[in-house]
């Protein structure tokens, strides 16, 4: 029988594989589903979302009780860490809603349309640990209970002999900015104060390579999270995505792969009309996850010789469909998009209420 | 359903509407708001007046909505078999990403009817910015209403209801202010469609 050790470099071997174009020996199956780990072995929500270190004994326990997967995308999970990408409050269960619901990023203007100017003239750095202190309730100090507990999590995985894969997140300015606006008044700024939120998107987008730089050699992840929902395609008209999201993705990757770390393209909504653009992303170096929403199919044919895919198993599969559906899209999934550059994984996250059978057929699927 | 791109005065209107099916019409609704994220004045004052209100919380992103959505629909059919369901749908979202899920899984449903409420006020701003989301949610809708008109030139009117006309030929638009109130007359061409 295989130790952990050996198991461990098989499963990396064959996920380095399929993300350098190759055809491993099997597909690797990859999944991430933290709300759905703490629904499945019993653990409420409320203490799941706001406790890492549980998170991670929850995610190992719920896999590992499905099947034989080689990696998890993250190692653990802390509600929180959504106010970093989002700059927005949340509601949280357990505080702002029951023990057992799923949280919510809250969509309201947290920042406030002066703060361009902020930013432009102090930084991006300091306008954010002050908005961390001032108007996230001293997130910067919260967050620190998950930063001090992720080696831990990345250990007890690769203790298992599963790869903790993309254990960290990171994103470009647009998403940022959106979210701590909200979606309403940033397209507003879009139309009427473009070249201000650009300018603040300039003076951000240095400190935020630097800071992902610092976050990959203090980490020394195999790949990060690197995404978001905001600025896909079917949101903005293709002016202002070239404009204002392209050129910003093509950095903030091109620094991840320059620190030898794998960006996972985590791109939910649908991204299907620039497809043709991630080829300018350095080929064979990321992972393009979409969530079922882009057509994964469309993806295979423009960027099948160029980018490993992952994904994309649909949420409302997983909750309503049966495992026989499951194991057929899979195979759908493994026999056209794979069996080279592909990753098989749930589009985006898998659901809170995704049948266990259901998770268990697309782990087994792999396997023929 | 009820959709329209975030801020566009959903809730407002489903307000009125469900106001007039219950207290006009004498039938059992039930609402369920399945927003992602969007706070408005009081985001639960439909509860509050006393509607039958099942709110959906979607993480970060719509994504994971859609089945919960669908589970709730069932639920809501076996255990209280309203007269109608409304479904306030994330305006971030496509009718159709939605309709898709809710006609292969839904149950207890007879028929699914689209409302579509565009910002009469925006329309040509969020045309412009996202014009893909903003022509699809029109596209797959069965009726339009054109909201806000009170804060909208008559041009911006004119414009979404020609421009409304293109997307979708087959499609009815009716101007309402929302705020001050939808006339009966107007409700009741609503349901008639429905």
């Amino acid at each position: 029988m295989a130790t952990a050790r050996e198991l461990y470099e098989e499963r990396l071997n064959r996920i380095k594989t399929a993300v350098a174009l190759g055809k491993p020996d099997r597909v690797p199956v990859v999944p991430l589903g933290d709300s759905f780990c703490a629904r499945h072995v019993g653990v409420k929500l409320s203490d799941f979302c706001t406790i890492p270190t549980l998170s991670n004994e929850v995610i190992l326990k719920s896999f590992t009780s499905l099947g034989e997967v080689d990696g998890i995308q993250h190692a653990s999970f802390y509600v929180h860490n959504l106010s970093t990408l989002w700059l927005a409050k949340l509601k949280i269960p357990g505080r702002d809603l029951p023990e057992d619901e799923l949280w919510q990023v809250q969509e309201v203007e947290l920042m406030k349309v002066e703060d361009y100017d902020v930013i432009i003239k102090d930084g991006f750095n300091k306008f954010i640990e002050k908005f961390f202190y001032d108007r996230l309730d001293n997130l910067g100090a919260k967050v620190q209970v998950f930063v001090e507990s992720l080696s831990g999590a990345i250990k007890a995985t690769e203790d298992l002999g599963i790869i903790p894969f993309s254990p960290a997140i990171a994103t470009i300015p647009y998403e940022m900015f959106c979210g701590g606006r909200s979606m309403t008044e940033f397209l507003k700024d879009l139309f009427r104060i473009p070249d201000k939120v650009q300018a603040a998107m300039d003076v951000a987008m240095p400190e935020i390579i630097e800071n992902t730089r610092q976050l990959c050699r203090a980490l020394k992840p195999i790949a990060i999270w690197v995404g978001g929902w905001r600025a896909a395609s079917e949101f903005l008209s293709p002016r202002l995505w070239k404009r204002f999201v392209l050129p910003y993705y093509k950095e903030l990757v091109q620094a991840v792969v320059d620190e030898g770390v794998i960006p996972v393209l985590h791109f939910d909504s649908n991204w299907t009309r620039d497809l043709e653009y991630l080829r300018e992303l350095p080929k064979g170096k990321c992972v393009f996850s979409p969530d079922g929403n882009t057509d994964i199919f469309k993806a295979k044919e423009i960027l099948g010789d160029h980018m490993c895919i992952m994904g994309d198993v649909p949420a409302a599969m997983l909750s309503l469909g049966t495992p026989d559906e499951v194991h057929n899209y899979c195979r759908r999934l493994i026999e056209n998009i794979g069996p080279s550059g592909f990753i098989l994984a749930q589009g985006c996250d898998i659901p809170p209420n995704a049948k266990p059978e259901n998770v268990k057929a697309m782990i087994e699927s792999v396997k023929g | 359903m009820v959709s329209g791109f975030l801020g566009s005065g959903k809730t407002t209107f489903i307000r009125h509407l469900a106001g007039y099916l219950v207290v006009q019409k004498e039938q059992r609704v039930v609402i369920i708001e399945n927003e992602a994220g969007e706070v408005g004045i009081d985001d639960r004052f439909l509860a509050r007046e006393g509607f039958q209100v099942r709110e959906i919380y979607g993480g970060c992103i719509c994504c994971q909505l859609t089945g919960e959505l669908t589970l709730a629909v069932n639920q809501i059919a076996e255990q209280f078999n309203p007269d109608w369901l409304i479904i306030e749908a994330t305006g971030i979202a496509r009718p159709s990403t939605i309709l898709n899920t809710l006609r292969k899984y839904g149950k207890g449903i007879n028929d699914i009817f689209t409302f579509v409420i565009a910002d009469t006020g925006r329309w040509e701003e969020l045309s412009e910015i996202m014009p893909e989301l903003i022509f699809a949610q029109i596209s797959e809708a069965d009726l339009v209403i054109a909201g806000k008109i009170d804060e909208a030139s008559d041009g911006a009117l004119q414009s979404l209801m020609v421009k409304a006309k293109e997307i979708n030929p087959r499609v009815e638009v009716l101007a309402a202010s929302l705020i001050k109130g939808i006339e009966e007359p107007v409700l009741r061409r609503l349901l008639q469609h429905a």
